[in-house]
């Protein structure tokens, strides 16, 4: 037993660290994933037997009008999610001082990455309130009554990817802050010397030493758009009608609230398709940086 | 640094620098302040449809003590700390091991292995909800903690992962040449190396992790009904439908809730972007 | 007994072979210096060796042991890297005695040996201090520090002072010498500096692209080049190459001519390998140039550039029509080291002489034709005694 592990045991100590990771990891979210994608086929009330339905899943949601909203209104978030990285830089780079009292500053300007997407919404929708809220106190202040943005089919779904973009610059912001950090002084000076300034000092040589980065503000920003679900939960339920409903949302619906899981399955792997297109581009860029760096 | 730094010498600019960066954090923290005034108000001034003005009067032992006797929101933090500590530790245990491994050992499917971790934590996680429920409800975890702290603990590995092995990877190769060569097992690198060399990385990681499972919402919904296990996030979204009217309780509670995270961020904040600019960053 | 034998290792990456068939013996209290260019395999014969890369075929035995399938913690090495490799959360002591705390040992062995390797290299003072805290030789002397600790019965060293200043680095090339002598080990430097190959080993290994070029003293490489990539690869300035025409090849000995050059009678040992009228290449070593005209053959030349180095200098000499291959400045200039005190000047024409009896010639493949020839170079380093 002894001289079989001391002759497997060079293989056998990364076997035995991977495992417990891996195992978890396959079995709970890769194996549900999957599986998601095989109950996407049968029509199933989440209590009795599972009835093969073929595509029939599909076909319904090609014909559903509320898949097309929102399947739209995550392309609105994802466009909209897009001001999250400039955003974050700017505030990054309005902040890259060092005076004493700038790190308070900068933690200060993380708190809303910090609190909770479900306390993010109920503020903003209490912000929102037409009779109650900050914007009412505005538009009364100029003289005009507000909108009940919540209630207005129109203008719902923006006036909910205003409150996430809140936390999500944030993000943005401490990964621009930490690659700000990291820039190569000697490129910087060498630049200045060369009489660089302002924005072209960024564009031609702080920009192209955050690619990384900016690579994984977009990252997060892109995963952050499709997995929105918190916010419209507090704030609007989907409502009014469905018209800010996204798909992470109307799958919960269909599946907790309607019991129809198999449609519910069908709409989660429409999202995967779109996700797993991202991870593809995803990895692939990162594998090709690394091997570049290499 | 960029932009250019302002020197001692140019004290004008540096005021009016620092009264722009106030104005803008001001701003920025709009929201916050609103509810902070608000979890200070009286309650009269809620009902008198004062939301906005100054308080008529400083309550803020009576709101906050009010989250905790007037609602469920004492429970609800327990749950949400019994939740999330041992997910992060968690968490920070598994991706250490695979993150050692992917970075340092060369092996087939390696590549493999570490796109399906990342890949899979890309997902929305949305879509593993009704498969992860019957997996809770077949191991009899459903609605207890156990089941939010595996699936947090599993969910999290994906990202701890490529965080610690972008980490690893960055460390000088020859450290773990010379353990190897000093006779050091894979456990005893792990520990004596590994371990204490990445310790900026673990504090990035905890504070993350930490957030993300803190403030999670959607797998406290479809996981734990029941308001003995419910955490602090679905709670609140509780309070929110139950005390309409008291707008102030629910700010309380709604900085409440932010206090832990907060709390670890400051203590931390210093390895935080330490570990970040290395983990992330650089990787 | 602390020999080392590499029977036939071979390495590869991919389809790449980066070691292909190494062979060497290194006898017990053996300095072996591994040299080569940049890429050629140093670094991967030496992790080879050390266990920390597995090879693709081939045997390695430390003191008669195989240990080809051992962990590197089995096969009595220790390494020395050339970043240092020291763990930056230890003290120096606690880097020190780290191979020996990972093998279990009682704490009073572990400081006994802690204390002696630090005094071997008197860094006593620093044994408290963490890695950040030293210079870069205080450093380089901690990682020597770490391997002595273990006492094995092989040093590995892979470019251990590449990362130190001129002074230091000759500074710790003579201690690394005395360290040598005081051990009784054996060892196995890499390195791509021929100073340190020249005076340090007991026998130098030339590598080249995965393969071991020539295997032997410094003065028999420097004197016996197997080939025109030895004879090019050690000495600095670099040897002159001439290309030339073989016009008789009779009774050991062959006759070269070249536009330019006087016919050249030189002794070789394989006359089957030259036939008259092939394209070869004579070799000149800078320092068998002689710039006062003496000598069998007397070539004219002007100096293009002098190099001043004090006690010597390198004169750059263009003797067209004769012209050097792959020479030192890219022009085709002969290139010679005389004695630091001459007198000549750029554009000055000169007549220079070479004696017959220092010229190299290879063949068409660059294997050496001429035959071998006794060093007059004295000093040797010398090997410990057994
Ligand atoms: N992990 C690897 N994968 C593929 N090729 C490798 C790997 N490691 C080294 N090589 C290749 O093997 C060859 C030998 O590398 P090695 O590091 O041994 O060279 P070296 O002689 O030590 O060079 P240097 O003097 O620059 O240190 C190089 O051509 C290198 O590109
Ligand atoms: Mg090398």
């Amino acid at each position: 037993m002894k001289t079989l592990w001391r002759r497997h045991r060079c293989w056998l100590w990364p076997v035995i660290f991977l495992a417990p990771g891996v195992i978890l990891f396959w079995g709970v979210i890769v194996a549900s994933s999957a599986q998601s994608l095989a109950i996407s086929f049968f029509r199933w009330d989440g209590f009795g037997p599972m009835t093969w339905a073929g595509l029939s899943n599909y076909v319904e949601l090609l014909h559903d009008p509320q898949f097309y909203t929102s399947l739209k209104n995550n392309i609105i978030w994802l466009v909209m999610f897009m001001a999250a990285p400039p955003l974050g830089l700017a505030i990054a780079l309005l902040v890259n001082q060092q005076i004493r009292g700038m790190r308070l500053v900068k933690s200060l300007f993380f708190m809303p990455l910090v609190m909770s997407q479900v306390a993010v919404g109920v503020v903003f929708a209490w912000f929102y309130d037409p009779t109650n809220g900050l914007l009412a106190l505005i538009f009364k202040a100029i003289g005009a009554t507000a909108p009940a943005l919540l209630s207005n089919p129109e203008w719902v779904t923006v006036a909910v990817v205003i409150a996430a973009l809140w936390p999500q610059v944030s993000f943005c912001m401490i990964l621009f802050m930490a690659g700000l950090n990291n820039l190569d002084e000697s490129q910087i000076a060498a630049a200045r010397v060369d009489g660089a300034k302002g924005w072209h000092m960024l564009r031609h040589v702080v920009l192209p030493q955050l690619r990384q980065v900016n690579f994984i503000a977009i990252a997060v920003t892109v995963i952050g758009a499709l997995r929105s679900f918190d916010m419209i939960s507090v704030m609007t339920s989907g409502g009014p009608f469905g018209s800010s409903n996204v798909l992470a949302y109307q799958m919960y619906e269909q599946s907790i609230e309607a019991y129809r899981f198999g449609y519910g399955a069908a709409i989660a792997a429409v999202l995967f398709v779109v996700m797993a297109v991202f991870i593809a581009w995803y990895l692939h860029r990162m594998l090709r940086m690394e091997r570049e760096g290499a | 640094m960029y932009p250019r730094q302002i020197k001692a010498g140019e004290p004008a600019r540096k005021s009016l620098y620092l009264g722009s960066v106030t104005l803008v954090l001001f701003l920025w923290l709009l929201p916050l302040l609103a509810i902070i005034l608000t979890s200070i108000r009286p309650a009269a001034d809620i009902a008198a449809g004062d939301y906005w003005g100054w308080p008529s009067g400083f309550d803020l032992i009576a709101n906050y003590t009010g989250v905790f006797t007037q609602t469920p929101m004492g429970r609800y933090f327990l749950n949400s700390l019994i939740i999330t500590i041992p997910s992060v530790i968690g968490v920070l245990c598994l991706s250490t091991l695979t993150g050692f491994v992917l970075s340092r050992y060369r092996f087939r499917g390696n590549t493999l292995l570490f796109a399906i971790f990342i890949g899979g934590n890309f997902l929305p996680f949305q879509i593993m909800m009704i498969p992860v429920r019957n997996l809770t409800l077949d191991l009899g975890i459903y609605n207890t903690y156990l089941a939010l702290i595996i699936f947090h603990t599993a969910f999290q590995t994906g990202f701890a992962t490529l965080f610690m092995r972008n980490f690893i990877a960055a460390l000088p190769g020859e450290l773990f040449e010379a353990a190897r060569a000093e006779g050091a097992s894979p456990l005893q690198t792990l520990i004596h190396v590994v371990v204490p060399l990445v310790r900026p990385a673990l504090a990035a990681l905890s504070i993350l992790a930490f957030t993300f499972i803190w403030n999670d919402y959607f797998w406290a919904v479809v996981l734990s009904p029941s308001d003995a296990v419910k955490p602090v996030t679905a709670g609140l979204a509780n309070l929110k439908g139950q005390y309409v009217a008291n707008w102030n309780l629910i700010s309380a509670a709604t900085i409440v809730i932010a206090i832990p995270p907060v709390m670890l961020f400051f203590f931390m904040q210093r390895h935080f972007v330490r570990g970040l600019t290395m983990g992330a960053v650089k990787g | 007994m602390n020999d080392l034998e590499l029977n036939g290792i071979t390495k590869r990456y991919g389809d790449t072979t980066v070691l292909a068939d190494i062979n060497l013996t290194a006898k017990d209290k053996e300095f072996i210096v591994v040299v080569g260019p940049s890429g050629c395999g140093k670094s991967t014969l030496l992790k080879s060796i050390a266990g920390l890369e597995s090879i693709d075929s081939g045997q390695i035995l430390i003191g008669g042991r195989d240990v080809t399938r051992e962990e590197p913690g089995d096969r009595d090495i220790a390494m020395v890297f050339q970043s240092y490799a020291l763990y930056p959360h230890m003290t120096v002591a606690e880097n020190m005695g780290f191979g020996l705390r990972m093998a279990g040992r009682p704490k009073a062995e572990i400081q006994k040996a802690v204390k002696r390797a630090a005094e071997i290299l008197q860094i006593n003072d620093y044994l408290a201090m963490r890695p950040r805290q030293l210079s870069g030789g205080q450093r380089q002397r901690v990682a020597i520090g770490r391997a002595i600790t273990r006492s094995p019965s092989v040093f590995l060293f892979d470019e251990p002072l590449s990362n130190l200043d001129a002074a230091l680095r000759t500074q710790m090339r003579v201690e690394i010498g005395l360290l040598y002598r005081r051990l009784e080990a054996t060892m196995v430097y890499v390195t791509h500096d021929q100073v340190e190959a020249m005076t340090m080993a007991t026998r130098i290994v030339l590598m080249n692209h995965g393969v071991v070029e020539q295997i032997g003293t410094p003065v028999e490489l420097y004197t016996n080049p197997r080939n025109r990539f030895v004879a090019g690869f050690l000495g600095s300035p670099r040897m002159n190459f001439i290309s030339t025409r073989a016009v008789e090849v009779a009774d050991g000995s062959a006759v070269v001519d070249s536009e330019g050059l006087a016919r050249i009678r030189l002794d070789i040992h394989n006359e089957a390998r030259v036939a008259v009228g092939d394209e070869v290449v004579i070799g000149l070593r800078p320092e068998s140039i002689r710039l006062d005209g003496q000598g069998d053959h007397q070539l004219s030349a002007r100096i293009g550039l002098i190099e001043q180095l004090g006690r010597e200098a390198i004169a750059y000499l263009d003797a067209a029509p004769v012209r050097a291959i792959e020479s030192e400045n890219g022009l085709g200039h002969l290139t010679a080291q005389t004695d630091g005190r001459i007198t000549l000047r750029r554009d000055d024409a000169v007549s220079i002489g070479f004696d017959a009896a220092d010229v190299y010639l290879f063949d068409a493949e660059g294997k050496t034709l001429t035959s071998a020839r006794t060093a007059d170079i004295r000093s040797e380093p010398e090997m410990v005694d057994a």
